[in-house]
């Protein structure tokens, strides 16, 4: 579906990315990971189509990423969400026409009615309540935000979404029902994930794939099993130990993740906007 | 964003009277001036030599003029064309000046060069020699001299909004729209344009003066109005040689163009602040500072029994009535201590109050905050008489603080030395003349090489910007380091080494740490205690080990859970 070849980037003089070449699958979630700097948000600007690499390829299916027509033709294809849900929702619009945004690109006109349901069904799917609808981005908290950066990316249909650091603004319970949320919207048939982080305990939560980067190139990637419990290259071995473990002891997680219990710290759709 | 403005500005309008007045005024003079012919029956222009420079009185409101004519009279018709002349005026220069300006800072490229290059050599020129030129070449009258005085203002506020726009053009939803595939003209009209609206209102008030002085220098000139037709810049010219002996030929005028201008600063203010959807707070109460101090200034005590930071049944209420959150309670009655060479780790989420504790240690509360119940103790010393002075003393002497973003908490234009050197000047910790030899020591206490100090933090990465944040912390030996999410935009291989360095710091100089942080693996890495808290209450509090191995609540059981990396993605069979 999305083939990456040979992908090279430099600024200033420095290359930030080096002869990267990957595949992301339909169905797929693939993680990408590295240490800051390491080129990860690069390569997803040069896949979004808001940096132009300087050699290699990028294509999307049949379309050429590169040229101004591939992007085009697939931009409704690939989505993304960014690191800071605050930032990435314009200040003085309201969560409809947030939403409608992409709405208003993709599906045009429509009777007002239709065009609500829609809205509805897409804060269904990041489990927002509809009565956000009137709100504005600084009366919700970061995590609504980040849900309602997904619906927006939801709202074009896109076949990949690209999740640049998703949780890393929200809090460490927040980023729990945030990942049970992307999962549950990929065991519905979602999108794939390009999943874009530095904590491998993301990785082994959603994963299937992922791919190590270090200064720019891939040093190892595999099934998350092979890479993380058994991992080939130094740097990974490196990035491994670094992360810090849980202070506690807890069972080997053998059991289904449908049945993991998200705790609900509070309430999902009450806002705790900082006064 | 139509709705919300008018609804805040209909309130901002009932809170500041002073406001609410300036616009009656200037509403009543544009009235006057456009109902002029039925207001006055006097011909604004009829000599009358006989009534030369009569003051005013019953018969002439406003006095007379040089040629016997009725100041009034003048004001009000003079006012159609100054006020039509200068309205018509600024929407042209902003028309142009935001299309260009946004055209050039969202395109860039070549049409910013060529946009850019237009505008400087248009700024090369004075502006006034140019409005005299092109007025002077399509020869005089209101069209010609607002042709002129249109051509000449556009460029300076281009080349602003042009600097506006691009930061405007990095943010992540002018990303996000352009992955979303929005039309350009939607994404410039809808996000840039709109959110330029605050310096785009701010910047048409201001020049509306600049303009009116304009329109009458040209005037005066006679490449505008053309005399006897009355205008306010050219009422002002007429009255100033006779300013001493007529002085009311000047003032009325004046006070004219004065009240407008005046009354269009202020309002743009007013309304700048109403399309923002926050409450925008003022810094805080200047007066409480200078009142009489209750007691004597606190000098800490190098060496104390009490703990260094002491929080007993510590409240915090939202005070401000215009906050729409005013009566809300942030903490309550919070109790926590940290000890000389103990790190407590303060663990809570989003709103959990955890940032206003770690500001009221440094006594950095702010509107609409306010602390109003418990005391706050720094080395056994009650804190609650101390003003802004006492405060400023203490903070970063005797409390050091290291934040979230080493970015900016960092001065772009110093070097690391000038940085680290600042702290040092600000107390009279380190003695003058010791403070270069303390420079290169911090600095190899944190880790850093001593090649850092003539460096600029844009050339650093994030790790190396965190510890000079903590090198500035820590550089006059403070007895308290408050860390308040020191690691989270830092990755995990980064994350670990400040966490160690923190750590060890702590251990070898005695220092009492209060680490914020919403990470329960970082708070076990480096905190000897864990304070939990939740909605403002302490909920949970024991030894780190301790807590984490019997979480005795289930909030705390709840965030261990929470914790990524305990459970798996099953793995499809074949990719």
């Amino acid at each position: 579906m999305l083939s990456v070849e040979g992908l090279s980037k430099r600024y200033h003089g420095h290359d930030a990315v080096r002869d990267v070449s990957f595949r992301v699958a339909p169905g797929e979630i693939v993680g990408l990971v590295g240490a800051s700097g390491s080129g990860k948000s690069t390569i997803a600007r040069c896949i979004l189509g808001l940096e132009r690499p300087d050699a290699g390829r990028v294509r999307y299916g049949d379309a050429d990423l590169v040229t101004r027509e591939g992007r085009r033709g697939a931009r409704r294809a690939i989505q993304v969400v960014f690191q800071d849900p605050r930032s990435s929702l314009n200040p003085r619009w309201t969560v409809r026409r947030i939403l409608s945004e992409p709405l208003e690109t993709w599906v045009g006109r429509e009777a007002a009615a239709a065009r609500t349901a829609r809205l509805h069904a897409l804060l269904g799917q990041v489990t927002l309540s509809t009565d956000l609808l009137a709100r504005y981005p600084h009366e919700l908290s970061t995590g609504q935000c980040q849900r309602l950066c997904v619906a927006r990316a939801l709202a074009c249909g896109p076949s990949l979404l690209v999740l640049d650091e998703p949780l890393s603004a929200l809090d460490v319970s927040v980023q729990a029902r945030m990942l049970a949320m992307l999962r549950a919207l990929h065991a519905a048939g979602g999108p794939s994930y390009l999943l874009i982080t530095h904590d491998f305990a993301v990785v082994r939560e959603i994963c299937h794939r992922v791919l190590v980067l270090d200064s720019g190139r891939i040093v190892e990637t595999g099934p998350v099993a092979q890479v993380l419990d058994r991992p080939s290259h130094a740097v990974t071995r490196a990035l491994l130990l670094d992360a810090l473990p849980l202070p506690f002891q807890t069972t080997p997680a053998a059991e289904p993740l449908s049945d993991h219990p998200v705790p609900n710290l509070h309430d999902a759709t009450a806002g705790a906007p900082s006064p | 964003m139509a709705d919300r403005f008018s609804r805040n500005l209909g309130a901002a309008l009932r809170r500041d009277p002073l406001g609410a007045v300036l616009l009656a005024l200037v509403g009543a003079l544009v009235l006057l001036c456009l109902l002029a012919p039925v207001v006055t029956r006097t011909d604004p222009t009829a000599t009358d030599f006989a009534r030369m420079l009569m003051p005013p009185s019953t018969g002439n409101w406003l006095g007379t003029d040089d040629f016997g004519r009725d100041v009034f009279a003048r004001l009000l018709f003079g006012g159609r064309t100054s006020l039509a002349v200068a309205a018509v005026a600024v929407v042209i220069v902003m028309g142009i000046g935001v299309v260009v300006g946004i055209a050039a800072g969202y395109f860039g490229g070549v049409v910013d060069l060529v946009l850019g290059k237009l505008i400087d050599v248009l700024l090369a020129f004075p502006r006034l020699v140019l409005a005299i030129a092109v007025a002077a070449l399509m020869g005089g009258g209101i069209t010609s001299l607002i042709v002129a005085i249109s051509a000449v203002a556009w460029p300076a506020y281009a080349r602003i909004l042009r600097a506006f726009t691009l930061q405007v053009a990095n943010e992540g939803y002018v990303q996000a729209a352009r992955t979303l595939g929005t039309p350009v003209w939607r994404i410039l009209g809808g996000h840039v344009a709109l959110n330029l609206i605050g310096p785009i209102l701010v910047l048409a008030m201001l020049d509306l003066g600049n303009l009116i002085l304009a329109i009458s220098a040209l005037s005066f000139l006679g490449l505008g109005v053309a005399p006897p037709a009355p205008e306010w810049g050219a009422m002002l010219n007429e009255g100033r040689a006779l300013m001493e002996i007529a002085p009311w030929m000047v003032v009325a005028p004046g006070m004219a163009i004065f009240l407008v201008v005046l009354s269009a600063n202020y309002f743009a203010d007013i309304a700048r602040d109403s399309t923002e959807g926050r409450a925008v707070h003022g810094p805080r109460d200047w007066i409480a500072w200078r009142r009489p101090r209750a007691a004597p200034a606190p000098p800490l005590p190098a060496a104390a029994t009490a703990p260094l930071l002491a929080f007993e049944g510590v409240t915090v209420d939202v005070v401000d009535p215009r906050s729409p959150y005013c009566g809300r309670r942030i903490l309550h009655g919070v109790g926590l201590s940290v000890g000389p060479r103990e790190c407590v780790g303060l663990i809570g989420e989003s709103g959990s109050g955890k940032s206003t504790l770690a500001m009221l240690a440094m006594g950095l509360t702010r509107p609409p905050l306010a602390l109003t119940g418990g005391t706050v103790r720094l080395s056994g010393r009650d804190t609650a008489a101390w003003r802004w002075d006492d405060w400023r003393r203490v903070r970063g002497c005797h409390v050091g603080l290291v934040n979230q973003d080493p970015l900016s908490a960092l001065n772009p234009v110093l070097t690391i030395g000038e940085q680290i050197g600042e702290a040092m000047a600000a107390h009279d910790a380190v003695p003058p003349d010791a403070r270069p030899a303390r420079l290169r020591e911090v600095v190899d206490e944190v880790g850093l090489p001593a090649s850092v100090v003539g460096r600029y933090p844009h050339e650093l990465s994030g790790g190396m910007r965190q510890r000079v944040v903590i090198a500035m912390a820590i550089v006059n030996r403070p007895a308290l380091l408050i860390a308040d999410e020191p690691t989270t935009a830092l990755d995990v291989s980064t994350q670990r080494r400040i966490l160690d360095l923190i750590r060890d710091l702590g251990q070898h100089y005695g220092l009492g740490v209060l680490f914020v942080s919403h990470d329960l693996r970082v708070i076990a890495r480096v905190a000897d205690r864990v304070v939990i808290l939740r909605e403002g209450r302490v909920v949970e509090t024991g030894a780190t080990a301790a807590v984490f191995a019997v979480p005795r609540e289930a909030y705390t059981r709840a965030l261990m859970a929470a914790i990524p990396g305990q459970h798996r993605q099953p793995q499809v069979a074949e990719v």
